[in-house]
């Protein structure tokens, strides 16, 4: 027990501290959440009663059995910081060839950004350069490549391919233009768009989808008819047919720029729906003027007692009404910044009244 | 809670009315004990959604008996006779043939095509309406099929989604997703299925299974290391089934 009350070496905290701190606040890895309960038993010494504790404990698992000490470390909720806390005591014991691939990676990552060993016998290829020239490779095969899509199938596959890993795993943001054209190109000539669509939508930049804007302005119907589709999503822009296009692009710019800052990406694809909505407005957020993750859709913003406040009235109201208080509280806050401070610090109904009685709602 | 013309009607008295299959008292039962209240003109209207519904989970589990195979778009192949393959890997209907053969050629036929999960989808869907609606009605109604995943869509099919429904029934489509897939086989970001009942769903491809079977194949075709698992989607695809029986009656009527 005196241990559990030593400060950290490494954080200069009491592990007291550290699982209070620990169970107020879940670890969040990739959206996957790691309950304290879920605490691989490497971790949960280490948080309960220190490094030293957590080493001696591996150690003794080595000693009686290798299996063991390596079935702790492979679990798939282990955390890096007892990883890269037991990495000499893996190499002393020679259990390298043991562990996991993502630990080997992880490992090898280690060693290379603190520079202890370039070229590491213990953990072959040198994985940031790797990631590195993949990432540059890939986008050098798309950009190059694009202008001969069409060549075959299977060349179109790996073009595909290429740029969903490029969007979907690397985030490369600046090939989204090609592959908006490839897009538009191989829609024309009614050609397969489905995962080269999907890579589009996978980058989650909202922004890039001015790109597809740009074709409501196109001389070929085709082009508008696809950019309308992609573009349906924005709800409030008006895409039927008797909307001239150039009204059409305005709009979708003029929504683009008001929700922007509230936009959550769906997941949504052409795999699922006919009509994938890869992003939602969060209400909420709008409504108190407050960033949202476009991961998550949760606000980033730290949130004051009245915001928690409204956020919980809001939610027990009908859509409509939701509606309402955010298109006025969006339309009051450029209008009149004072008064719409004043305004959302009413209560919910006086807040309801004078919306509805400006926007002209019953 | 069923309500026909306003009246709220329990499962047994609706049993006791009508000869119902096995698959048609399932989704009685779930929808007299839902907190939700379904809505129905008459009995007749009920009967239909319910036997559409049956028809859906029966052309779901025939098809997969069948030799159907599973291909993505750019190596889906399909039985020229009844259907022209497009470059971008879609099923479109001959000029000179009747929907209603088209289909039936598919479960027939069946080791002729092959395509991805979402097309099959549509197909059950067809399949189901074709063993309900007369020949005639049928091939009146959806004279232009296209078959390519959900992008274009009959409108008379009425398709639409449910977000968050109160209930799953046996015959609505539904969609693992697999946030985590390995992009090298992107026709594994998800799976749609059809609602079997029973916690059974049936996935082109992936077979007829239980949600935690379906995850688990999904979670395989994960990139390395990857910590987020595939999931069921809180969402129901479901027919127009009054919108349907509306013409049904219209067309029985003349």
């Amino acid at each position: 027990m005196f241990l559990t009350q030593k400060k950290d070496m490494y954080t200069n905290i009491t592990s007291n501290e550290y699982i209070k701190n620990w169970s107020k606040s879940n670890f969040s890895y990739n959206q996957k959440t790691i309950t304290s309960k879920e605490l691989q038993d490497l971790d949960r010494i280490r948080l309960s009663q220190g490094i030293f504790k957590m080493k001696s404990f591996f150690n003794e698992q080595l000693k009686n059995t290798k299996e063991n000490a390596v079935v702790l470390l492979n679990h798939n909720n282990l955390m890096y910081s007892s990883l890269y806390l037991l990495k000499q005591d893996i190499i002393n014991h020679k259990i390298v060839d043991d562990i996991s691939t993502k630990n080997k990676i992880a490992l090898r990552i280690t060693e290379e950004i603190l520079k202890i060993e370039k070229n590491s016998p213990l953990f072959p290829s040198n994985c940031c350069s790797h990631i590195q020239s993949v990432a540059s490779i890939l986008k050098w095969m798309l950009l190059t490549g694009s202008q001969d899509d069409g060549l075959s199938e299977e060349f179109d596959t790996i073009l595909d391919i290429t740029a969903l890993l490029l969007t979907k795993i690397y985030k490369e943001k600046s090939v989204l233009p090609i592959i908006i054209n490839m897009a538009f190109e191989r829609n024309r000539r009614g050609a397969n768009t489905h995962d080269l669509l999907w890579s589009f939508f996978e980058a989650k930049d909202p922004r890039s989808f001015i790109l597809v804007a740009n074709y409501l302005l196109s001389e070929h119907n085709k082009d508008i008819e696809l950019a309308k589709k992609l573009l349906k999503f924005a709800s409030d822009v008006n895409m039927t047919i008797n909307t001239p296009p150039y009204y059409q692009y305005l709009h979708f710019i003029s929504w683009l720029k008001e929700n922007y800052f509230y936009l959550y990406f769906t997941g949504e694809s052409f795999q699922q729906t006919n009509q994938p909505i890869p992003y939602v407005v969060v209400l909420e957020a709008k409504y108190l003027n407050k960033v949202v993750s476009i991961d998550t859709g949760k606000i980033l913003e730290s949130l004051s007692e009245n915001d928690v406040n409204c956020i919980y009235t809001f939610r027990n109201l009908d859509q409509n009404t939701r509606i309402i208080l955010t298109n006025f509280s969006h339309f009051l806050r450029h209008k009149d910044d004072q008064f719409w401070t004043h305004w959302l610090n009413s209560t919910i109904s006086e807040q309801i009244m004078t919306a509805k009685n400006w926007l002209g709602v019953s | 809670m069923i309500k026909v013309q306003g009246k709220t009607i329990t499962a047994e008295q609706v049993i006791n009315q009508i000869q119902f299959n096995t698959t048609e008292q399932k989704v009685i039962h779930i929808l007299s004990l839902s907190n939700e209240v379904y809505e129905y003109d008459s009995l007749i209207q009920l009967k239909f959604e319910l036997n559409l519904r049956s028809n859906t989970v029966n052309a779901a589990i025939e098809l997969n008996s069948s030799e159907f195979a599973f291909r993505v778009f750019r190596k889906s192949f399909c039985n020229p006779i009844y259907w022209n393959r497009t470059d971008e890997g879609g099923f479109d209907l001959q000029s000179d043939v009747k929907p209603s053969d088209a289909i039936k050629d598919i479960y027939n036929n069946s080791s002729k095509y092959g395509t991805e999960c979402a097309t099959a989808m549509i197909i059950v869907f067809y399949k189901a309406l074709l063993d309900l609606l007369p020949v005639t009605l049928f091939n009146q109604f959806y004279s232009n099929i296209y078959l390519m995943n959900w992008k274009s869509l009959d409108k008379d099919l009425g398709l639409y989604v449910v977000n968050n429904p109160t209930d799953f029934l046996p015959g609505d489509c539904m969609y693992f997703k697999n946030p985590e897939v390995d992009p090298v086989t992107p026709e594994w970001q998800g799976e749609n299925v059809i609602n079997l009942g029973d916690g059974k769903y049936y996935g082109h491809g992936i077979g007829i299974n239980t949600a935690d079977e379906i995850i688990e194949v999904l979670n395989q075709r994960r990139f390395n290391e990857a910590t987020e698992s595939a999931y069921l989607l809180s969402i129901a695809k479901r027919l127009s089934f009054k919108y349907i029986s509306y013409h049904y009656k219209l067309y029985s009527s003349n």
